[in-house]
């Protein structure tokens, strides 16, 4: 699924990365960072197409840590929660990113569900996340709530997973995302759903999602008004 | 002596009767061939009542000819009898002259000549005719027959047509009837000159002028309505449509079968029932005219489909025009209305959220269906008012109905679209695999300013609205939903009180957060509800001013309360708001203890 133009665009953004962060360093800037470790001074000096394709890079690696946790308990298909490709709401998330608002940040979300044979929501169901969240050095947070376990396990560079065994047998992995800065949060999202040609699936397996669109692509959805 | 009979102008009207009539005579062949070709693919009640209006037309050119020329008949017979008199009147005249030089003779002569002179005159010179020849009288007589062109608004029927070959029809009718209309002045001249110039011609009818008009009037009004019903094919987007929705678009007023509908007194039940007896597709309600399509959108009981159809065709065209629609939703005589600078603002805050929902509703995974729904806009109180369901409201078994509190205008319907997308994520992943979800942001009522939160009016007033919203909700679908669900924020929990407490069909959750409290009417025994939630956060420092004179939830019996501070993994509010625009934690913060709460609420019943 274009490995290598998404390699490139990693190396890209990384670089950008780079070099912002360099910057910021050198001035001894105190700007608060966000998910993607950028001041909102950094985001301001990025174009669409860069934020549109640092978005890309946030949604493989959105993918990767689902998959990732999802082949730890099961490697079969599991139940989408939804489509996944959107800059959601922001000015509020996992973790304060102060000067936040509706418009000038979002995050992103994922969630996959499935259902073990003979499951009902058992706390000892978690154990296998539990270990997978404490080998990868992340921190744990549990809590029980009407019958529900849920697992939480903060990566420390930006992302948030939740695992949780519902007593309807139902188990559920979400990821979340800290905030990131945009320029302007719609901009970016009509810039990818105007080439977005994805169809998303209801149930796939682990590390099997839609390609992120390429910028070049041509703009298939207007908006109704 | 003469006799008032203009030669020229009475030519005139003959030359231009005999071409016109020539003329209506050979416009037959092209008139009924692009009628032909309009006909085409157009089937239904309305095919019939164009190929009726065709023919009616028809017959009308040949008669208007006939018309003219029977008029010209007659002219030339009036000539004639002006020739005949113009002669008898000079033929007297010189007899006259004879008969006076014969006098002088006679007077010369003699009596013994009188009688000679006498005889011979009458014999050799006989006196014309003094008698005056009375002329035929003309007349000019036709009238054009009126044309029926609506099923008037009863039929159940349908119709479908090519729109394009409809507008050929239209095109090509209105140049014919251009080029006849100028016929049509030069004989209402000609016949203008006659008549002044040839008064000793009696006019026994002259109807035909007047009719004349008539006759391309109908033409115009048929090219009008064959472009309006060819307009509704094409907003329709193709196929067939209802022929109560074409009398609708088609006829300057709304027919009967419509109108029934827009009875005030109608319950949401009655209007559901008309509108399914009316059988209207999407197609139908994209080609009614704007005015209708406004009345629809902001009726309860039209399934929400049909009314996001009509709402979203009135929202493009405030998009387009807002002076208009403004005027139109009777904004500029209302006291206490929206300014048209708000409203414009609000119109654009709308559409940019109604997209962002369209964006987001392509991302939920089945059994919800992928579509966001515009169901209802227009004017309460003065304020605009709009509702907007990710999910589809005809169908999901999992209905949640979102109600905001003050200050609340459509400005922030994004933000609004946006946390009630990140409450269907959550709640969908709480519900069992056969759940479908909708949930409604619905700001359908006029929310108060700071100053009007301890009255009730606003609640009084949105409550009516609401529970006619969540009663059309059911009656609209051929299934009930398996649960509902009620969420009231602030004021908004005070309004969705007086709803419930009028509501006809029974809600499954009523959950208030932040609320600023019941009355003593609208406490959970009044309430056709069987489950009432309540939180509400310590760092919310407003719900308690907001509450005079009205009862927290939470202190009533019969509700039940959850926490809306921290927890492990999820936070504590930062205020009073639904969803902070500027940063902070709100009720409906994806990581807020008291959304997640929520969304299980929503998905189980329970938190």
């Amino acid at each position: 699924m274009n490995t290598m133009q998404s390699m490139l665009r990693t190396i890209a953004t990384a670089a950008l990365t780079l070099g912002l962060l360099s910057g910021c360093a050198a001035g001894g800037d105190q700007m608060p960072t966000d998910a993607a470790g950028l001041t909102q001074d950094d985001v301001a000096e990025m174009s669409l197409h860069q934020e549109f394709d640092a978005f890309g890079d946030h949604y493989e690696h959105m993918q990767r840590l689902l998959k990732d946790a999802q082949l730890l308990v099961y490697d079969g298909e599991w139940e989408w929660g939804g489509g996944d490709d959107l800059p959601l709401i922001g000015g509020d998330g996992v973790a304060p990113l102060p000067g936040a608002d509706t418009k000038n940040s979002y995050y992103m979300r994922s969630g996959r569900l499935w259902s073990p044979p003979g499951a009902a929501g058992e706390q000892r169901d978690l154990q296998p996340m539990l270990d997978y969240f404490t080998d990868q050095g992340w921190t744990i947070e549990q809590r029980d709530i009407t019958g529900d376990h849920e697992l939480w396990g903060y990566t420390g560079d930006g992302w948030q997973l939740i695992y949780t065994a519902q007593e309807n047998g139902r188990y559920t992995l979400e990821v979340y995302s800290e905030l990131f800065w945009t320029n302007d949060g719609n901009a970016l999202s009509d810039a990818i759903y105007g080439r977005s040609t994805v169809t998303f699936p209801d149930r796939s397996r682990p590390g099997v999602y839609p390609d992120f669109p390429e910028w070049d692509d041509p703009i298939v959805n207007e908006p109704k008004i | 002596m003469g006799i008032e009979f203009d030669d020229a102008a009475a030519s005139r009207l003959v030359s231009c009767a005999v071409e016109v009539a020539l003329t209506l005579r050979a416009s037959a062949g092209p008139r009924r061939s692009t009628a032909e070709a309009a006909l085409l693919d157009f089937d239904g009640a309305y095919a019939r009542l164009f190929e009726a209006a065709r023919a009616t037309e028809s017959t009308d050119r040949v008669r208007l000819a006939k018309g003219l020329e029977a008029l010209v008949d007659q002219l030339r017979i009036t000539q004639r009898q002006a020739d005949e008199e113009r002669q008898r009147l000079a033929d007297l005249a010189a007899w006259r002259q004879r008969e006076t030089d014969r006098e002088l003779v006679r007077t010369a002569g003699g009596v013994p000549m009188q009688p000679v002179l006498d005889w011979t005159s009458a014999v050799f010179d006989p006196k014309p005719s003094s008698t005056p020849r009375r002329p035929s009288p003309v007349s000019a007589t036709f009238s054009a027959r009126t044309r029926q062109r609506t099923g008037g608004g009863r039929s159940g029927g349908r119709s479908s047509a090519d729109p394009t070959r409809l507008r050929q029809f239209s095109a090509t009718a209105r140049a014919q009837d251009a080029s006849t209309e100028q016929d049509m002045v030069r004989v209402r001249n000609a016949w203008t000159a006659f008549t002044s110039r040839c008064s000793w011609v009696p006019v026994d009818g002259a109807t035909l002028p007047g009719g004349f008009g008539d006759y391309l009037a109908e033409n115009a009004e048929d090219a009008s309505w064959t472009a309006r019903i060819a307009d509704a094919f094409r907003a329709a987007g193709g196929g067939s449509l209802a022929d109560t929705a074409l009398d609708a678009a088609a006829a300057s007023t709304l027919p009967p079968g419509l109108q029934r509908l827009l009875d005030p007194s109608l319950t949401p039940a009655e209007v559901a029932a008309i509108w399914a007896a009316l059988g209207f597709t999407d197609a139908d309600v994209r080609a009614l005219p704007l005015t209708t399509q406004l009345q629809f959108a902001g009726l309860d009981g039209v399934p929400a489909a049909q009314r996001d159809t009509a709402s979203r065709a009135v929202l493009s065209a405030a998009v387009r025009d807002p002076e208009r629609l403004s005027r139109l939703m009777g904004l500029a005589y209302t006291y206490g209305a929206v300014s048209l600078d708000q409203f414009r603002e609000q119109v654009i805050a709308l559409r940019d959220g109604l997209n962002r929902a369209d964006q987001l509703a392509g991302r939920l995974k089945a059994p919800s269906a992928a579509v966001a729904q515009l169901v209802g806009f227009g004017v309460s109180n003065g304020a605009l008012v709009a509702a907007v369901a990710l999910g589809d409201l005809d169908t999901a078994s999992n209905v949640t109905v979102n109600v905001p509190g003050a200050m609340t205008t459509l400005d922030s319907m994004g933000e609004k679209v946006r946390a009630a997308n990140e409450l269907l994520f959550a709640a969908g992943q709480r519900g069992s695999a056969e759940d479908s979800f909708a949930v409604v942001s619905w700001i359908g009522y006029r929310a108060p300013g700071v100053i009007e939160v301890p009255r009730q009016d606003r609640a009084h007033a949105g409550g009516a609205n609401l529970a006619s919203f969540l009663d059309g909700i059911h009656d609209s679908r051929g299934t009930a939903p398996r649960s509902v669900t009620v969420l009231g924020h602030s004021y908004g929990s005070t309004t969705a009180a007086e709803a419930l407490a009028q509501t006809r069909h029974r809600v499954d959750s009523f959950v208030t957060y932040g609320s600023v409290g019941f009355t003593d009417t609208t406490t959970p025994e009044h309430l056709n509800v069987d489950r009432v939630y309540a939180t509400e956060g310590t760092n919310d420092h407003t719900a308690r001013f907001g509450r005079i004179g009205r009862t927290d939830p939470r202190d009533l019996p019969d509700v039940d309360t959850f926490s809306a501070e921290a927890a492990r993994g999820t936070k504590a509010v930062t205020g009073h708001d639904m969803y902070p625009e500027a940063g902070g934690v709100g009720y409906l913060s994806p990581d807020a203890t008291s959304q997640r709460t929520i969304a299980k609420i929503i998905a189980t019943g329970k938190p």
